[in-house]
């Protein structure tokens, strides 16, 4: 039995699992999510360990309840959702949550020009840029990863951070305006640099 | 320059790849329009693009070793679990009665092919040959005591719920062009689809042949006869006698029923419940005029107790209930109240007057 599985999409994937018991399928579906989602929760949990161990727990559970799991919309998005799920689970329990950064918190409005040397140039400009993302709002900036990074469409960000589509596109939109600002000193760098 | 809202929202479309192709023909007159409005754009574009990824690795064969190993221990933790669990639907106690459980015993049983591949012992070619079908005729045994169930799984991964004192015979993995298992007793059978082996079962006189789908078998060598009920699918029953086959086939769909006695050709199928024969696999009884003679040696085998009766001539009467959890003093007195007369218990010996 030699099946070629390389392009199938998630929803055959686990429905060959789910009805075949076709672990084969399954270890695939593993493999394609599994950094992702792990790098997902790491950025909430700031623990790779963490967050390892969630993912793990995660996949083990659907694995145990694949045939009481009705998946027909995007199994992508239930997956980050799940992961999204308890690793927020995660902080309240370990109380770090009040710490984190509250939904719109104040700006760093204070922005210290860098000295940019000429072949450094680029780098710290993406340094900056990663800088500044960092500090945006949590969900703004999840959202912002999860279309970025992991190029999940704004329809499954809604599902995985449970808001509208309408709220992501917003989200986006605001966090694009703030970066801008952010980088405001950078810009005239970034018009001459060849991305 | 404060750009409006509605700029914004396209910008941010154009940017992430979401702007339909109406939207960029209008972004674009906005461009047009001056250098500023191009510059903007530009500049966050660029923020877009060199949003520089993030510095993650893990090592994901690693992890799925892990997983592997994590999903072994777990499956095989999980079947013990069935069994307890199966297990668990009797009732603990009743009055002044408690019920022993015991483990349900799986017994390896080699047969003799096996025996002959050692006696053959050097013989190379032959013995290779013979050990090879010795494999395949190792045969497992699930047995179960009076007052248990258990649930075994098969090699191809066909289900079976098997009912208090009743025993099955498996080979440890199916081979060949036929998956052949012997019962003696009932059993709930849920088989897996393969079409190109079939599947089947060998009850008492009875031989049912399957490709994959649900039901139930009851035949007690004790009771001379063998019950086939299908839940799903479609299963065909036979005598397992040479002589009779071929003509004597009933084939029987989803809700049928058929009943087949020692040496004898199947009945014809008639329309079922199916449910109210597999209840026993809740905790539940069923009885649909079965004369009280097969009802009490449902009943011994079920609670594991033993029944006697004063006066012979009740056997014969038949009896009609449905228990959907059945407990011992429970289906005792619905009995005792059918035939207007009374019954005393000492632990496991129940009488009837």
């Amino acid at each position: 039995m030699s099946k070629s599985y390389t392009n199938v999409d998630d929803e055959k994937l686990w429905e060959t699992f789910v009805r075949e018991s076709d672990e084969v399928a399954f270890e695939i579906l593993y493999k394609r999510y599994y950094v992702q989602l792990v790098r997902f929760s790491w950025r909430y949990s700031k623990s790779k360990a963490v967050s390892e161990e969630l993912v793990q727990d995660f996949f083990a559970e659907i694995w145990e309840n694949a045939d009481l799991l009705n998946l027909t919309n995007s199994i992508r998005a239930y997956f980050y959702k799940a992961i999204r799920n308890s690793s927020l689970n995660y902080l309240k329990h370990k109380k770090v949550r009040e710490k984190y950064d509250p939904e719109w918190m104040s700006m760093k409005k204070e922005t210290v020009m860098p000295e940019i040397e000429d072949k450094f140039r680029e780098e710290k400009i993406r340094e900056a840029i990663k800088e500044a993302v960092e500090s945006l709002p949590e969900r703004s900036r999840m959202t912002y990863k999860l279309h970025r990074y992991d190029g999940l469409t704004y329809e499954e960000i809604a599902e995985v951070m449970g808001v509208s589509v309408k709220t992501v596109e917003s989200q986006m939109t605001r966090s694009l305006k703030i970066l801008r600002s952010q980088l405001s000193y950078l810009l005239p760098l970034l018009l001459i640099i060849v991305a | 320059m404060e750009l409006q809202r509605k700029m914004w929202v396209l910008i941010q479309r154009y940017v992430t790849g979401n702007a339909s192709p109406e939207e960029r023909q209008v972004l674009q007159k906005w461009i047009d329009k001056s250098r500023d409005n191009e510059q903007v754009l530009r500049e966050i574009e660029k923020i877009w693009k060199m949003t520089p990824e993030e510095n993650f690795e893990t090592d994901v064969e690693e992890a799925w070793r892990q997983f592997r190993e994590r999903i072994n221990q777990k499956s095989t933790e999980k079947t013990v679990k069935q069994i307890q669990t199966v297990r668990k639907t009797y009732p603990k106690k009743s009055n002044t009665f408690v019920y022993a459980m015991r483990a349900a015993a799986v017994i390896l049983v080699i047969l003799l092919a096996g025996m002959f591949s050692y006696y053959l012992g050097n013989n190379n070619s032959l013995s290779d040959s013979i050990a090879e079908k010795s494999e395949f005729y190792q045969m497992q045994e699930m047995v179960t005591s009076r007052g248990e169930k258990a649930k075994v799984r098969f090699s191809d991964g066909t289900e079976v719920v098997l009912n208090s004192a009743s025993s099955i015979r498996f080979p440890k993995e199916f081979k060949g062009s036929q998956r052949e298992v012997y019962l003696d007793g009932e059993a709930l059978f849920k088989v897996a689809h393969d079409a190109s082996q079939l599947f089947i079962v060998h009850a008492q006189g009875a031989r049912i042949e399957v490709l994959g789908t649900e039901f139930n078998v009851k035949g007690w060598e004790e009771d001379g006869k063998t019950e086939v009920v299908v839940r799903e699918g479609k299963v065909s029953v036979n005598s397992n006698l040479s002589e009779l086959s071929d003509e004597s086939e009933v084939i029987l769909t989803k809700g049928y029923m058929t009943e087949l006695i020692k040496g004898k050709a199947p009945q014809p199928a008639t329309k079922v419940d199916s449910n109210y024969y597999l209840l026993w696999t809740s905790g539940g009884m069923h009885f649909d005029n079965v004369p009280l003679q097969k009802v009490f040696r449902d009943i011994e085998r079920r609670f594991d107790v033993n029944i006697s009766v004063e006066r012979v001539d009740i056997l014969d009467v038949p009896f009609t209930s449905t228990f959907q959890y059945a407990e011992l003093n429970e289906v005792l007195s619905v009995i005792a109240a059918s035939l207007g007369t009374d019954y005393a218990r000492h632990e496991r010996e129940v009488k009837f007057y």
